[in-house]
């Protein structure tokens, strides 16, 4: 487990710092964070929020207090996350871990199925995808080879409901974020903003380059789970023609 | 019944007691910026803690 501090953020927050980098070894890590303390249930604990390299824990001070006047908060999360608690019940979304969070972790994320999401690539559905190639010095279609080519993770979701993160872009087909911002970005657009790469869920602001629109709906408060992606699934891309995104449109999976 | 709108005020919202617990997924808590105030008032209404306020 990388070695991580425990700063207060708020008088009911706490984070977890494992780095500062966009990395998966410290990704995995912080999921595997997140994992052990979501299954001891502690307390008081109302959010446990992975990001890239630092893990936000929210609680309520008073109900910790009344549950446990012992211990402080930070002291037991670092028992858990150094493997002293068992995983207890089941968490639909991830795999149970043993006693090395990290190597389960790791061994997790290679047994479960990838999401895969088709995208139509170039044209009105990615408008940004000749800049990309230009700025790769690729041609679109090889971008898009290489776009579909990668095994990606998501490293959170974070900005707006449903919005992931994803790490696995290939290091080529980075590009900086717009000069110019577009105040709306289409529903499902899969963008690239500098090493980071992501897909809108629904019209949104935004300064990524677009490449592609997926009809995949990622966000919907009316579906259970509300998120197509959750923090740690590995997703994958595929390339699809108009017309099977007009049949897809709307589908969740 | 029927509610009329006397005086809407300068900016009056309606908040109610917030989502809690779904900062992983990006959904941030909103709702009332001071929860505590928002129960005590629903107290002094009758109404449910967690009732939407104005």
């Amino acid at each position: 487990m990388t070695d991580f501090s425990i700063e207060p953020l708020a008088e009911e927050a706490l984070l977890l710092r494992f780095g500062d980098a966009i990395d998966l070894a410290i990704n995995v890590d912080v999921h595997a964070a997140a994992h052990a303390l979501r299954a001891a249930a502690l307390p008081g604990v109302t959010d446990i929020a992975p990001a890239y390299a630092s893990l936000l824990v929210r609680f309520d001070p008073a109900v910790w207090e009344r549950a446990d006047r012992e211990s402080s908060l930070p002291d037991r999360l670092l028992q858990i996350v150094h493997g002293r608690a068992e995983p207890a019940g089941t968490q639909p979304r991830n795999p149970g871990i043993g006693r090395d969070e990290q190597q389960a972790a790791r061994h997790a994320a290679s047994a479960d199925a990838a999401t895969e999401v088709p995208v139509c690539y170039g044209g009105a559905f990615g408008p940004d995808l000749e800049a990309v190639a230009a700025h790769a010095g690729l041609s679109p279609d090889a971008v898009i080879a290489r776009h579909t080519a990668g095994e990606y993770s998501v490293a959170m979701l974070g900005f707006a409901p449903g919005f992931p993160y994803l790490l696995g872009l290939d290091p080529a087909l980075q590009v900086p974020r717009r000069a110019d911002p577009r105040t709306r970005v289409p529903a499902g657009s899969v963008a690239i903003g500098g090493a980071q790469t992501g897909i809108y869920p629904r019209e949104l602001p935004g300064g990524w380059n677009l490449i592609g629109r997926t009809p995949l709906v990622l966000f919907d408060p009316e579906r259970n789970p509300a998120c197509l992606l959750a923090p740690g699934d590995r997703v994958r891309f595929r390339a699809i023609d108009a017309d099977e995104f007009a049949r897809l449109t709307g589908h969740s999976a | 019944m029927t509610v009329e709108v006397v005086k809407p005020g300068l900016l009056t919202t309606l908040q109610d007691a917030g989502r809690v617990g779904f900062a992983h997924l990006g959904v941030g808590r909103t709702g009332a910026f001071d929860p505590p105030a928002l129960r005590i008032a629903n107290m002094l209404c009758g109404n449910p803690a967690t009732a939407c306020g104005l």
